[in-house]
């Protein structure tokens, strides 16, 4: 006999119902930016959309989505955003705050027809206007559409609100580079043994937070400029940055992340003590060089205790001080006397730490931009040197063809990605500007959405075939990022 | 309109600050905001001035949130816009003070704070909140946070504020608008140039060129790409993550700080770090007595002496280390352990566990505690442990016994016992003198396990004293270590004409002592009593003859054995009953 699958329990069915319904209409709202409303591959993801709100206003008596502030509730009962769940929650929140729609109900069950009309008046409104939502309202009610309404997002903090996105990335790139000032502010006080300048560095990494909370895209690309030419203090901000935006898909809640952010962002301090003839040699180290390299991670930690109070900022920095280059299972470096397991900011700061600094080029000696190899190797290490499950949480933040590689696709084209796809399922199916060439340069082109399938084959239009190396094509990625 | 809470104090008054402007009392909004600001004001205020458990502080503070809700409810939103030494409200100033030192509003604008939105639905804790921000502003740290930094922290919900950074710069900052501003500007020396990447399982003391591994990757994708479970995160993963979540944001994760200190200590060759690392696991120490974590601070003080005893350690070092011992029975952490018995129920095996790993420092401290402890087995519990903290250092612990407290002379006089060194003697001698009989009977107790000649003397001196548990104590004590000299006297009481008239738990006493003697010794006296007719009352008659068969049982030897035998057939039932029940105790 078989067993039949157990009853949820009150608590987490808001949960599971809200998240399918986000979900699919997520996916249907996005799918209205390729398709028309004729396409095939819209009547699917509608048929699909349509069957999620119609089981669950049976089984509950309606279906009523509510957005405050970066929470969810489903029926009044908060959903528990997982971490794997996370991408699509905080892409749909970005979507309905644009649009300044804070409430979707479904009071009875809906027709195909009904749920298209709704979508496309979503999907087609004007950004960043209050009124939104009256306009759907008058519209639904012009249609004689009365199992579908709105309501106004109700709560909007002033020091997030951008009028448009173009304000968001100004606000990214003012926090991006002011903190590389920072960082060297830092470098600089620590060698000459002047006081740590914390709060300064905490306002801006609050800020990080804030700008990675609405959209961590303009942040992460930033993260993603790698100069061909010379090097930067850039690391240890990319650091904080990936550290950031992973803890916040993790789960940390808001206040902790600026921690996260700080203990990245000084993860690297040790190296301020390195002699400059091992840190800039060009050549391998050797044994005792590296010896003396390997020292970094504990004279980090004794910086930070001397400059700063114990407390619960100063733990967390020395966490990621001394932490990073340890490995998930003991077998890096400082070599511990006794084991210990490695804090979870330690085992993110370490996986952000390694995949930037092997994304890093290097002067003397060019490769091609093999993030997706980056990843693989992540991956094949994890268990080893990266928790297993933080590791998988990165890759679907990055993306495997992450913001700014340059891709071959199958249609020859070229492209670089501008946007990642926030569902695991199309996380090789980016958002690429494609380039042409033109007066001896590459230009940006059009924006294809890998996602966009062929109506007739149902195949897709457009897949990545490799990752190129932007040099050999004199492609500046920081065009397409900036 | 919610009433005002009285104020009497002068330094609360906010007349001057809130500017009376002509023609607005049109403006109900206006009118509000205004009454709004100086309930704010005025509150601040009181929370700066009063102590923080002052009653009067929660009458202001529910005021406030009245005013609150009154204006939310009617307008959704509050929003002030914060001048250098003025708060406005829609372009209207309706806070003014130009006093550096007491204006609110400078107080805001100085860390770049530029406006504060209050919205509707404004909670208490969030009223409560912001006060503690600005209450706060006062005394913290200006390198570390500010009202911007510590308002971000709090995360209120219904409260939101815009703040410049511009201030912090020392000098501005290029933000690049476009690719070759980026790179021109692009002036930082390296930090690193070497990858360091270790990813050859035997690489031991070269890092492994990247380029190499790279080169070794072929050009197909890499396999994950086309299987995208490898990336898909599991149930149990993702259980996990949140755990580990849970388990990070507990705020006892601060003392994981310590494992990371006692690896740095393990590492570290140079003075000046090292000295860091102890001082700050001493921090990780002081907080774990703070919070009564005794069990914690045990197990850091042993990881302490693993260090002394296992570690190949320099005489700096060693001096460094045992600083951490020395610091942790010193007068506050004692003083620390005081508070944190007093509030509240703690495990003593725990303490106990502490107390044992101090050093002598401790003593005078601990004893000091002592004398204010309430709690029998607090006390006992710390006698025990200065015995075994003091007992190569009497020295710490002698000048107490003059204290005016009889009870912590008392407990002085155990601990003294308890160490047992005939060099207690002079100072165990003026507990005995004492006016205070509960010290007088300590003395007796310490005596018997101090021995020696001078301390026999004193308790066959008590053999005589006026109290009768005096000298039931003291004869019980002579009998432990009084030997012959002891047994003389002793034999002596027992001998004399109104001995039977003593009480019953004294005949006892003193027979047992002399059976505790063992020595053969005693036995015709104990016979002679035993086999005596009585010319006294039966009852004594027996409790007389009980007591000399039961030391004869304890003294045990053949002879006392034999004698006993023969009373168990004798004609007199008080004798044989008395030498049938000893037997029957000692030789079953």
């Amino acid at each position: 006999m078989t067993e039949e699958k157990p009853i949820l329990d009150h608590e987490h069915r808001p949960t599971k119902l809200g998240t399918e319904f986000i979900t699919k209409f997520y996916r249907l709202l996005k799918g209205t930016a390729i398709y028309d409303r004729k396409n095939v591959n819209i009547d699917r993801l509608i048929q699909e959309c349509v069957q999620t709100i119609n089981n669950i206003v049976r089984s509950e008596g309606n279906l009523f989505l509510k957005i405050v502030r970066d929470n969810f509730f489903f029926n009044n009962v908060r959903i528990i955003v997982s971490a794997d769940k996370f991408p699509i929650f905080k892409a749909f929140w970005q979507d309905m705050r644009k649009r300044w729609i804070g409430e979707v109900e479904f009071s009875e069950e809906v027709s195909g027809e009904h749920l298209r009309d709704f979508i496309y008046l979503l999907s087609g409104l004007e950004e960043n206007n209050e009124s939104n939502y009256l306009y759907i309202k008058k519209q639904l009610e012009y249609r004689n559409i009365e199992s579908i309404d709105v309501g106004k997002l109700e709560f909007y903090k002033d020091e997030e609100i951008y009028v448009d996105s173009e304000d968001q990335k100004r606000y990214s790139k003012e926090v991006y580079f002011k903190t590389i000032g920072l960082v060297k502010e830092v470098v600089d006080g620590i060698n000459q043994q002047k006081a740590l300048n914390i709060r300064k560095a905490k306002r801006l990494m609050q800020n990080a937070v804030n700008a990675i909370m609405q959209d961590d895209s303009t942040l992460l690309g930033l993260a993603n400029i790698k100069n061909y030419d010379e090097y930067t203090f850039n690391h240890s901000v990319n650091v904080a940055i990936y550290a950031i935006a992973l803890g916040q898909r993790i789960g940390i809640p808001k206040r902790h992340l600026s921690h996260l952010g700080m203990a990245g962002l000084f993860h690297d301090m040790g190296k301020t003590k390195i002699p400059r003839e091992i840190l800039n040699k060009t050549e391998k180290l050797s044994p005792g060089e590296w010896s003396i390299m390997r020292s970094h991670p504990v004279i980090g930690t004794e910086l930070i205790m001397r400059m700063k109070e114990w407390g619960e900022l100063s733990t967390r920095m020395i966490e990621g001080a001394f932490e990073h280059h340890l490995r998930y299972d003991l077998t890096g470096y400082p070599r511990l006397t006794r084991k210990r397991k490695i804090s979870l900011f330690g085992r993110i700061i370490s996986i952000a730490d390694f995949y930037d600094a092997l994304v890093r080029p290097r002067v003397y000696n060019r490769f091609p931009y093999v993030s997706e190899k980056i990843l693989g190797i992540m991956l094949d290490r994890s268990g080893k040197d990266f928790d297993p499950a933080v590791v998988k949480v990165f890759i679907n933040m990055i993306g495997i063809f992450p913001l700014g590689t340059l891709v071959l696709l199958n249609t020859n084209e070229m492209g670089i990605v501008t946007q990642i796809q926030e569902e695991a399922e199309l996380i090789d199916r980016p958002k690429v500007c494609l380039l042409y060439y033109s007066d001896g340069e590459y230009r940006k082109g059009k924006v294809a959405d890998l996602r966009e399938m062929d109506e007739a084959t149902r195949n897709f239009k457009r897949s990545v075939v490799k990752t190129l190396d932007p040099n050999e094509y004199n492609i500046n990625v920081a065009e397409f990022l900036m | 309109m919610p009433e005002d809470v009285s104020i009497d104090k002068k330094a609360l008054e906010v007349g001057s600050e809130i500017p009376m402007i002509e023609g607005v009392e049109s403006d109900e909004e206006f009118i509000l905001a205004r009454d709004l600001t100086s309930a704010f004001v005025k509150a601040i205020k009181a929370f700066r001035f009063y102590p923080s458990d002052n009653p009067a502080l929660k009458g202001f503070q529910d005021q406030l949130l009245k005013r609150f809700h009154f204006f939310l409810n009617k307008f959704q939103s509050f929003v002030i816009q914060v001048g250098e030494y003025d708060l406005s409200f829609k372009g209207r100033i309706i806070y003014e003070n130009k006093d550096v030192k007491t204006s609110l509003a400078f107080l805001l604008y100085k860390d770049g704070l530029r406006e504060v939105r209050f919205m509707k639905g404004l909670e208490e804790w969030e009223v409560q909140g912001i006060i503690d921000v600005i209450k706060k502003s006062d005394t913290i740290n200006q390198l570390e946070d500010d009202i911007v930094t510590l308002m971000w922290e709090k995360d209120f919900e219904h409260i939101s504020h815009l703040a410049t950074d511009e201030f912090l710069e020392e000098m501005p900052v290029v933000i690049p608008e476009n690719v070759d501003q980026f790179r021109k500007n692009l002036v930082f020396k390296p930090l690193a140039h070497q990858v360091e990447v270790e990813l050859e399982e035997e690489n031991s003391e070269e890092g492994a060129d990247l380029d190499e591994i790279l080169s070794k990757l072929t050009e197909e994708p890499a396999p994950f790409v086309s299987d995208r479970s490898v990336y898909f995160l599991t149930s149990e993963e993702l259980e996990r993550l949140k755990k580990d979540v849970e388990a990070e944001l507990d705020p006892v994760f601060v003392f994981t700080v310590m494992d990371i200190v006692f690896e740095i200590l393990a590492m570290e060759k140079e003075p000046d770090p090292y000295q860091d690392a102890v001082n700050a696991l001493i921090k990780v120490l002081d907080a774990f007595l703070t919070l009564g974590e005794f069990t914690k601070a045990t197990e850091l003080l042993k990881r302490v002496n693993v260090i002394l005893k296992t570690y190949d350690l320099q005489d700096w070092q060693i001096e460094s280390v045992r600083k951490i011992i020395v610091e942790a029975g010193d007068e506050v952490r004692i003083e620390r352990i005081g508070k944190v018995l007093a509030r509240e129920e703690v495990r003593l095996e725990d303490v106990n566990a502490y107390l044992l790993l101090l050093e002598k420092n401790s003593v005078t401290p601990l004893i000091k505690l002592l004398g204010e402890l309430k709690n029998s087995k607090t006390r006992r519990l710390f006698c025990d442990a200065i015995s075994v903290i003091g007992k190569d250092a009497i020295e710490l612990i002698t000048p107490f016994i003059d204290d005016r407290r009889w009870y912590l002379v008392r407990n002085i006089t155990y601990i003294l016992g308890r160490i047992g060194k005939e060099q207690s003697f002079p100072y165990v001698l003026k507990a005995f003198n004492h006016e205070e009989d509960r010290v007088r009977r300590e003395a007796i107790q310490a005596l018997g396990l101090i021995g020696g000649p001078k301390a026999i003397g004193l308790l066959v001196r008590a053999l005589t004293d006026n109290d009768v548990r005096i000298r039931c104590m003291a004869a019980i004590n002579l009998g432990k270590v009084g030997k012959e000299m002891g047994l003389i006297s002793l034999l002596e009481v027992v001998q004399t004409k109104d001995f039977y008239k003593r009480e019953p738990v004294e005949i006892k006493a003193f027979f047992n002592a002399i059976g505790m003697v063992g020595s053969n010794e005693a036995i015709p006296v104990l016979q002679q009593l035993l086999e005596r007719k009585g010319w006294f009352v039966r009852g004594k008659t027996d409790e007389i003859r009980v007591g000399a068969a039961n030391a004869m049982a304890m003294i045990g030897t053949p002879e006392a054995k034999a004698i006993l035998e023969v009373g168990e057939d004798s004609k007199d039932e008080s004798i044989r009953e008395a030498c049938l029940q000893a037997l029957k105790s000692q030789f079953p």
